[in-house]
């Protein structure tokens, strides 16, 4: 009786053949750089991952003595810490090309370098931005073709500047009136949102879908105003990344978030978390008062 | 007419002495040739003889004093039965299989229990619960605190099977899952199979839990009920046209709402409902023929409302869920002949859910508000044919059919938001997906000898939906050889095939019972278990069982890492709310070892039971394509459970449980973005490996006593129990907690384990007339 019984746990011991990892060590650094051949520098960020249950202040977590670098393949430039803007950076100078790869690597002390790849995706498309003044509202329509044979990824974005009076005016006062510049709550046509994301996944190579926006008293005490509309043409990581971002905040514990799954961050980088994307961006800006 | 020596039928139908109603599984023992059979579920037996011979037939049943006759058959004939149940004030507590003797039973991984042994186990606030009751099990694990949602064998909370009168019961569950939707009061049986399954079953990879209603009772009028603190329950039943036609009714309804009303204020209530209703008609046309019809319709309904003014503002806030079933059966028992019966059987069924998410803010002239809706429902068709018959003493057939038609609706989604006098509504529903689903097998049982019997069968499953059709066939095949008298060796192989799936997030217990199709996005799971045990019996008191197990999985599906099961919030399109783009399908595999050590009899009876297992799941999708261990896999569980009878009127009962802790994915880490070009919220959190995480081990104690009394009008109990009695605290879930402090500017990202229910009290006042 006792054989069989241990003939059995052997069994059950022996079977347990099914080999699941045991928890890593927590990675220790995250960096964060988007590359775009419109920009004038290559900016980054470095900072240290924090473990659950340990109190911090912002300024502990940045890691200023990282050594930073994008490389082409042919030249590397490294990117020099900027205390003021609390990034690494460096001119552009043409330096970023659309369809050209880059790497990065990030090195923080002696740990194991952080390093991430990309490719940055073709010049943003050119498109039709018409709108009109309705009243103190203000409603807008963006148009273009998309390019065949790639898939694509869009993030469209509004700013408003313009002169504004009191209270508007910046703390160190001074000015009777002041440029303010801000980013827009549009309602896009399934709600208010600052940014609309849009993808052809499914519909390669056709024209998008005019896109309508409408700004609800957009003109309210500013004089002159200007609203900017900007496409971007996105790699693929950095959009899902994005649109991550807006919908996970930490400490959101409503009854909807209830029903949803722990959802991580998309990364692309080895070593560490964060990620290494590119896009291109391309802007229009109208009067529209 | 037959010669000595020829074969000669006995067949007949086993009934309870008192009402009259049918007694499944009734094990029935012809010593002359060491043969075992049992009574069916509708009570019917046969036996085949030798004509002449002189032989002695036991009927036995848990519950039920034995009885013996001594026939010498000569002629067919019809041998009707009544055991009557042991006087004995309150049944001794058993979980066996009905034979006593473990040793003796072919089927393996099995469990049948009755109203009386449910109600013995000690409770939550008093209410017995069937579901809560199996979880008492080796190899059956409970899902959160207090909670009636199941694991069997490391399979999913999907892969159980709830028959209710053969209709499938999608949620089981009441409160979150703290009751369950059965009134034990109407139970009449169940019948739990954890591997080893019958052909006759099929269309979940994990377990069968086979429930019947009482038929009601066909003498006289009967009917028991409870007052309990949380909810009250009546039972009716009886004659309509004696032996011949008779009822069964039982309710059983919350309070909660009414209580919770008074002592909240009107601007900020939570209250919360839920029902069951149970009927039942049971009509004996005549020997030959009887109808029944069995409904049962339940809700529950969670309401929060809030008013407050804050800040300049005024914030309204709405929410509601509400989610429930309905069965209904229609059978008809055919008796074609002494050896031949058969059973038709219809069956509807349907799961809703719903929630209602209402927020409003005034301010000034400017009103924003949301108001949000989520549906969801499945229901089912179904059309069963079942044959049993019985070819010989050693040698039993079944076969049969089924045949069912779905209708799922995963998710219909609305949103409305009026901001600045703008209104914007949006709306997206997912196309009903219609499927059918169907089944022939057949299987058959045969005592090759004394010592052998083998149990072989075949069902071939049926499947389609959109574009995708499939013809599997499913072998099962269970046998047992006995070692010794009261030592046998058994071993069963069954493979199951699952066409639905349930979507469950790893939040909170909520109600996410989201049922959705097999399609051609998403295979079918497939499953194949192998099992083997050995059963000991120590005299008839008590029994030991050990089974070992091993489960191969595929098709088992997931959420997608930051999948939102309502889609409230997403962008509403139809072609973007897909279910099928929130899921992900991979392999599973779970194993385990299982002991049941049982004393059956004398004034202390109970169980042990201990699983050491562990239960793995594989996506392409999650945890970067590695295995990770489920949610359910819990290495460790022991359960002790255990009644003495202190006195005829007085009973003690205990129960402890411990498992090792739950898997689950939280956050590890939290980063940052110093810059703000990427990345517009900060910070991020990182959850490192999929279900990476270890609650702290589970333990629980119970206990209960029942003083029982015999009145001029029937009988009454009081029963007071304690739950969690040494106040243990358990997790139930975990929230992610943020803190700043402004004199040392220091952040700090926590995670904050909630428990739920601390040692609480009840007392409940019982009744049977």
């Amino acid at each position: 009786m006792n054989r069989i019984r241990c003939i059995l746990l052997l069994m059950v011991v022996t079977a347990g053949c099914i080999k699941v990892e045991e928890p890593e060590q927590s990675l220790r650094h995250a960096v964060f750089c988007a590359l775009s051949p419109e920009d004038s520098l290559l900016t980054a960020t470095v900072s240290r991952v924090v473990s659950i249950g340990e109190r911090y202040d912002s300024d502990s977590v940045e890691i200023v003595t990282a050594t930073v670098t994008v490389s082409n393949g042919t030249l590397t430039k490294q990117l020099i810490y900027n205390a003021k803007q609390r990034r690494y950076e460096t001119p552009n100078d043409g330096f970023v090309q659309s369809g050209q790869q880059y790497q990065l690597t990030a090195q923080v002390e002696q740990t194991t370098p952080l390093t991430g790849t990309c490719v940055v995706p073709s010049t943003a498309p050119e498109f039709q931005l018409k709108g009109e003044l309705l009243g103190d509202d203000y409603a807008f329509i963006i148009n273009w073709q998309d390019q065949p044979n790639e898939r694509n990824y869009y993030k469209i974005s509004t700013d408003i500047q313009g002169d504004a009076p009191p209270p508007y005016s910046p703390p160190t006062g001074g000015s009777a009136t002041a440029v303010v510049g801000s980013s827009l709550q549009v309602n896009w046509g399934s709600g208010f949102a600052p940014y609309l994301f849009l993808t052809d996944e499914t519909s390669d190579g056709q024209r998008i879908q005019p896109v309508d926006g409408f700004v609800r008293r957009a003109a309210l005490s500013i004089n002159p105003i200007y609203v900017s509309v900007s496409v971007s043409n996105m790699d693929k990581l950095y959009y899902e990344f994005d649109r991550a971002s807006y919908k996970t905040t930490a400490t959101d514990d409503g009854l909807l978030n209830r029903f949803k799954e722990p959802g991580e961050m998309p990364s692309n980088i080895e070593n560490g978390l964060g990620i290494f994307t590119a896009y291109s961006r391309r802007t229009v800006r109208i009067r529209i008062k | 007419m037959a010669t000595f020596g020829q074969p000669v039928r006995i067949s007949g139908f086993v009934r309870d002495s008192s009402s009259r109603e049918a007694l499944s599984n009734v094990s029935v023992v012809v010593e002359e040739a060491a043969s075992i059979t049992q009574s069916n579920s509708y009570g019917f037996y046969a036996l085949s003889l030798q004509k002449g011979r002189n032989y002695t037939v036991t009927y036995s049943r848990v519950g039920y004093r034995g009885q013996t006759i001594e026939i010498m058959p000569v002629v067919n004939r019809e041998l009707d039965i009544q055991l009557v149940q042991t006087v004995q004030m309150l049944a001794e507590v058993d979980v066996s299989a009905t034979d006593d003797r473990a040793s003796r039973q072919v089927q393996m991984s099995s469990i049948s229990l009755t109203a009386e042994q449910i109600k013995q186990v000690p409770a939550l606030l008093g209410e017995k619960d069937v579901l809560k009751a199996l979880q008492l099990l080796p190899g059956v694990q409970q899902g959160a605190e207090g909670s009636s949602v199941f694991y069997v064998r490391g399979g999913g909370a999907d892969q159980n099977l709830i028959l209710l009168d053969n209709a499938t019961v999608y949620n089981a569950n009441h409160l979150f899952g703290f009751f369950s939707t059965f009134n034990t009061d109407a139970i009449k049986r169940v019948e739990l199979f954890k591997g080893g399954f019958p052909a006759r079953y099929g269309g979940r990879l994990s377990s069968i839990v086979d429930i019947q209603l009482k038929e009601g009772n066909r003498e006289r009028i009967h009917g028991e009920g409870g007052i309990g603190l949380l909810a009250s329950r009546l039972t009716l039943e009886g004659p309509i046209v004696k032996n011949k036609v008779s009822f069964l009714l039982s309710a059983r309804r919350t309070y909660a709402d009414a209580l919770l009303r008074l002592i909240q204020p009107a601007t900020s209530q939570l209250t919360y409902r839920f029902y069951d209703l149970n009927g039942k008609l049971n009509w004996t046309l005549n020997r030959r023929n009887s109808l029944y019809v069995s409904v049962y319709t339940g809700d529950d309904l969670l309401q929060i409302k809030e008013s407050v003014n804050r800040s300049a503002s005024a914030i309204d806030y709405r929410n509601q869920l509400k989610w429930g079933n309905t069965t209904s059966s229609l059978r008809w028992n055919y008796l074609v002949n002494s050896r031949l019966f058969s059973n038709v059987t219809l069956t509807h069924s349907i799961y809703r859910f719903g929630l209602t998410d209402f927020y409003q803010r005034i301010r000034r002239e400017n009103t924003y508000s949301t108001d949000a809706a989520f549906a969801s429902t499945v229901r089912d068709w179904t059309l069963k044919v079942d044959m049993d018959y019985y070819k010989s003493l050693r040698h039993s057939i079944k076969w049969g059919g089924a045949w069912t038609l779905y209708r799922f609706q995963p998710r219909a989604v609305s949103n409305k938001t009026i901001q600045e006098g703008v209104e914007q509504v949006s709306s997206a529903t997912e196309a009903p997906v219609n499927t059918v689903e169907a089944a022939l097998y057949a299987e058959s049982q045969y005592q090759f000898s004394p010592k052998f019997t083998l149990n072989s069968g075949l069902r071939l499953s049926y499947y389609k939906a959109q574009r995708r059709t499939y013809w599997r066939p499913e072998p099962r095949l269970a046998l047992a050889y006995r070692l010794t008298e009261s030592l046998a060796l058994k071993a069963a192989y069954s493979r199951m095939n699952q066409y639905v799936h349930q979507l469950s997030n790893t939040g909170a217990g909520l109600p996410t019972d989201l049922w959705v199709p097999a399609t051609d996005a998403v295979p079918a799971q497939t499953g194949d278990q192998l099992a083997l045990g050995i059963a000991r019996d120590f005299g008839a008191t008590y029994s030991l069982t050990t089974d070992v197990y091993y489960k191969w999985m595929r098709g088992v599906i997931n959420y997608k890492s930051g999948a939102n099961f309502l889609g409230i919030g997403e962008d509403l399109t139809a072609e973007k709310l897909r279910w099928e783009n929130d899921v992900t399908s991979g392999r599973g595999w779970a194993y385990g070892l299982e002991v049941l050590a049982q004393k059956k009899r004398g004034r202390l009876t109970g169980w042990v039971g201990y699983t050491l297992s562990w239960s793995i799941r594989q996506f392409a999708e999650l945890n970067g394509g590695k295995p990770f261990y489920a949610r359910q896999d819990r290495r460790h569980d022991l359960k002790i459970v255990e009644t003495y009878q202190l006195s005829p009127k007085i009973r003690l009962s205990a129960s402890w449980q411990f498992n090792s802790g739950t898997a689950l994915t939280v956050p590890q880490a939290v980063y940052i973005n110093p810059g703000s070009d990427v990345g517009r919220f900060s910070p991020f959190l990182y959850y490192g490996q999929y279900n990476g995480f270890r609650t702290p081990a589970y333990h629980r104690l119970d206990a209960s006593i029942q003083f029982v009394r015999q009145k001029r009008w029937g009988e009454r109990s009081w029963e007071f129990s304690v739950f969690n009695l040494y106040n243990r605290r358990n997790i139930y879930y975990y929230s992610i907690i943020y803190q700043y402090e402004p004199s040392t500017k220091l952040n700090y990202y926590g995670l904050d384990g909630k428990w739920l229910l601390p040692v609480l009290p009840s007392i409940s006042y019982n009744f049977k007339f």
